[in-house]
């Protein structure tokens, strides 16, 4: 029938179809003009609308998997509003292909409008026309609009919801499962710790990636209805790295102090380099490099280094001894910041940290300090209580030694013995250099009274009176008991 | 004939002169009346029957008789009255004396016998008069004591009534309006058409036309309407305006369910049809377009449409609902989606 539409229309050409020209088109041009027109406005109308819908179940999309799948990252979202925005564009195209009306209703509808072809085109559709093709006329096209109302607001609120989406910081539900414990504080905590470790390359690669997976599994383990099993873990790991912690931090203490002495030492002995005994002390002194290397890593880098720039351990020259000594305050404050950061993740306490970090050359003179202990013990006849074997354990706790001009404090838990304290000024090695000192005295205990066992929480043992809870708090009451705590000290803290 | 082809503007054009020039005569005689005269000759050129609602005086009898002179046809007229009788318009059998002195009931014809019956104030008779002539309108034959006899071919009634003056009047039942053709509504004339009237018609007199058309002539443009095509799109135009005008109609617009009672009926569409043959072939066209439909469908429609008491309350006319069923049906039967608005003002242009 299409074909008999262009036979009879393509008749009209000779005739008054195309005689007036300007005043309209022939009709086969006409219909395929109007569908055109029509087809763009449909298009638009209905784009903008299925692009706002697209947009914002896209939106929620990218949300849910910005909020539940690891790994989101903006291509994804970008890739997911481009397929909406290839989604609303076909969906569109489908609805302008059902809507759109077909060529001969249009034919009809323009010959309607025209109101001057008198059915001829209608009969066209049917029928020959002979000679009455020459009386069809040029069809006018109508103006066709298109009401719009809100698609074009609702497609700009959809974009804004889409970019919010896409943009708007969202914390990962995968950090906190449905029904988990509320321990995200507890397990931030360590996977910072376990970064600080891991970065300054302070325990092994094998035990970081060992507590790594640990701290994995107890995330994916997270369960409130297993709370106990939950907080064990945690506990468990939580113990873990921090002794981890203490002892890269004892060990790196060790270093710093040692590296501290020893650049000490080189520089004295770089002063010395006129007397007789220089080579010999050189030779004791490289003896000692090597031993120290044997057992400390960073040393044995530098030696290393050394052996690189042509040094001979057991002949340096004094030129030789000031870059060593300059490498060793080097490697000592590497050390120092590392510290810190121990002590910035928790753990080692700051002071314990600062004191090491600080600077390790005006360490007190140990000798002196015992030296000076026991005789003010022997002195005022009683024991000197709560000095920890230097350089402290990994706790904290214990003597912490400062700066020159800073007072030592005693950082750690101890029992209310009663004791009298003092501060007290302690010789270094005879320099200006002084440390305060922190020490409580305590009457010994006599022959009679036998030391009592060490209990929990007071690892040093004594006759300390202990708090001990006779009931049961369990671990699945943690959360609930901190929480009460914490809350009852944080008026008081501000 | 070739029936698949279309009448050919030759044959056309010899019909459309003499239609047109039918209406140039009646448009002459009976000055301000155009639209009317054109739907009364397209009205006759369908054989429909009309009905002429207006005011006395405004030339209903005046344009029947005239029409009737035109068309070399037999006129007759009867003033309805509430005591006329069906057999003072049918006919009765009486009984005879012949000339041997015998006795035999001999049928005298009515005034219904005739090609053209002017029926003057048809709602003053009553309504088992207007029953009679109503039936035989429908059958073209009217039926006495067994006997059928046929009317004469062509046969119109051109009722008139007065919408005024209705005390004493037998209002025309929607069932029997259903068989005019058409209700035309005769209106005043101007002050400029009456001046002319005043000045060029001594006592209102018109002037007798010397030209009539043949009774071959009339076959001829009658042969000419039945070559007229309706196509599709336009018939499937006239029934969705007809199904339109139905409250029930899932098509009908609300105006529509809100003041009419009753639609048109499919003699409606019918008559449509082919009022819109005439109209194209007075325009001579060999093809009815929806021009032809918009044209004469008020005038179809008008009295077909029964409007409830609601439209009456509102001054709602059934040419409003006609108005806004032409506005509102799409001719292609297109249904436009909500945003697309259509500005014909270009295409009209």
């Amino acid at each position: 029938m299409t074909e008999k539409i262009c036979r009879n229309f393509g008749k009209q050409g000779d005739g008054a179809g195309q005689g007036a020209a300007g005043a309209g088109y022939p009709p086969e041009v006409a219909v395929g003009i109007m569908r055109r027109r029509l087809a763009r406005i449909l298009f638009r109308n209905r784009f903008w609308p299925f692009c706002s819908a697209a947009f914002f179940i896209v939106g929620l999309l990218i949300l849910g998997g910005r909020f539940l799948l690891p790994g989101w990252t903006l291509t994804e979202s970008l890739v997911l509003a481009g397929v909406a925005a290839v989604a609303a564009c076909g969906a569109a195209a489908y609805r302008v292909w059902r809507l759109l009306p077909d060529r001969r209703k249009l034919l009809v509808y323009l010959e309607s409008a025209s109101g001057s072809s008198g059915g001829l085109l209608s009969t066209g559709l049917e029928r020959e026309l002979g000679s009455w093709n020459a009386r069809i006329r040029p069809l006018a096209l109508p103006d066709i609009h298109g009401r719009l109302k809100y698609g074009l607001p609702a497609w700009l609120a959809a974009l804004v919801f889409l970019g919010g989406t896409v943009w708007c910081p969202v914390q990962r539900f995968d950090s906190l499962p449905s029904g988990a414990l509320q321990v995200t504080e507890e397990l931030e905590a360590l996977q910072e710790k376990l970064e600080v470790l891991e970065d300054e390359v302070l325990i092994p690669a094998g035990e970081a990636a060992e507590l790594k997976n640990a701290l994995a599994e107890l995330r994916d383990d997270n369960d409130a209805e297993r709370a106990g099993r939950t907080y064990e873990l945690l506990d468990k790991l939580t113990r873990r790295i921090d002794s981890a912690g203490a002892e890269a931090g004892t060990r790196l203490e060790e270093s710093v102090e040692a590296l501290g002495t020893l650049e000490t030492a080189a520089r004295t002995l770089a002063e010395f380099s006129a007397g007789a005994d220089f080579k010999e002390l050189s030779k004791e002194f490289g003896e000692i490099l090597k031993k120290l290397a044997a057992a400390d890593p960073a040393m044995a880098d530098l030696l290393k280094q050394m052996a690189a720039a042509g040094m001979d351990p057991n002949n340096l020259t004094p030129e030789a001894m000031n870059k060593l000594a300059e490498a060793m305050k080097q490697m000592s404050q590497a050390g120092g910041d590392a510290l810190r950061k121990l002590c910035d993740a928790g753990l080692i306490k700051k002071q314990l940290a600062g004191n090491r970090s600080g600077l390790g050359r005006r360490a007190v003179n140990e000798a002196a300090l015992k030296e000076w202990l026991e005789q003010q013990a022997r002195e005022r006849g009683g024991l000197c209580g709560g000095v920890c074997p230097f350089p402290g354990s990994g706790t904290g706790q214990g003597i912490a030694r400062g700066r020159a001009d800073a007072d030592l404090h005693f950082t750690g838990q101890t029992q209310d013995d009663g004791g009298e304290r003092r501060p007290v000024r302690l010789d270094h090695t005879g320099e200006a250099d002084q440390s305060v000192l922190l020490v409580s005295f305590t009457a010994p205990p006599g022959e009679n009274e036998e030391v009592r066992p060490a209990v929990a929480g007071n690892l040093q043992g004594g006759d300390a009176i202990v708090e001990q809870r006779q009931s049961t708090i369990r671990p699945e009451h943690r959360a609930a008991v901190e929480q009460y705590f914490k809350t009852r000290t944080q008026p008081q803290a501000k | 004939m070739n029936q698949s082809s279309l009448i050919s503007p030759g044959e056309l054009q010899p019909v459309q002169r003499q239609a047109n020039r039918i209406l140039e005569e009646l448009d002459r005689i009976l000055l301000g009346h155009h639209d009317v005269h054109r739907l009364l000759l397209i009205g006759i050129l369908s054989r429909g029957h009309i009905l002429l609602e207006g005011l006395p005086g405004v030339g209903k009898t005046a344009l029947v008789k005239a029409l009737g002179q035109l068309l070399s046809l037999d006129f007759k007229r009867i003033q309805f009255t509430p005591d006329l009788l069906p057999s003072d318009i049918l006919g009765c059998n009486i009984l005879q004396m012949e000339e041997d002195g015998t006795r035999r009931m001999s049928f005298q014809p009515g005034a219904i016998f005739s090609n053209i019956l002017l029926a003057d104030e048809i709602n003053r008779a009553s309504p088992k008069t207007q029953s009679a002539m109503l039936e035989a309108m429908q059958e073209r034959a009217v039926t006495l004591l067994g006997e059928t006899r046929p009317l004469p071919d062509p046969f119109f009634v051109l009722a008139s009534q007065n919408p005024i003056e209705l005390e004493g009047t037998y209002p025309i039942p929607e069932a029997q309006l259903d068989r005019f053709l058409f209700k035309i509504t005769v209106s005043g004339v101007n002050s400029e058409v009456l001046t002319e009237i005043i000045t060029t018609r001594r006592r209102g007199e018109p002037p007798v036309s010397e030209w009539r058309l043949s009774r071959e002539e009339l076959n001829g443009l009658f042969a000419a309407m039945e070559r007229i095509y309706l196509s599709r799109p336009v018939a499937s135009y006239m029934a969705r305006l007809v199904a339109a005008g139905h409250p029930g109609d899932p098509s009908a617009l609300p105006e529509i369910k809100r003041y009419t009672a009753f639609g048109a009926s499919p003699r409606a569409a019918i008559a449509l049809a082919e009022s819109a043959r005439a109209a194209a072939l007075l325009a001579g066209r060999p093809t009815v377009g929806f021009e032809d439909v918009r044209l004469v469908a008020p005038a179809v429609l008008n009295h077909r449409l029964i409007l409830n008491y609601q439209a009456r309350l509102e001054k709602v006319t059934s040419y409003d609902l006609i108005d806004l069923l032409l506005k509102q049906i799409d001719p292609a039967g297109i249904e436009w989606p909500g945003d697309i608005v259509l500005d014909k003002a270009e295409a009209k242009a």
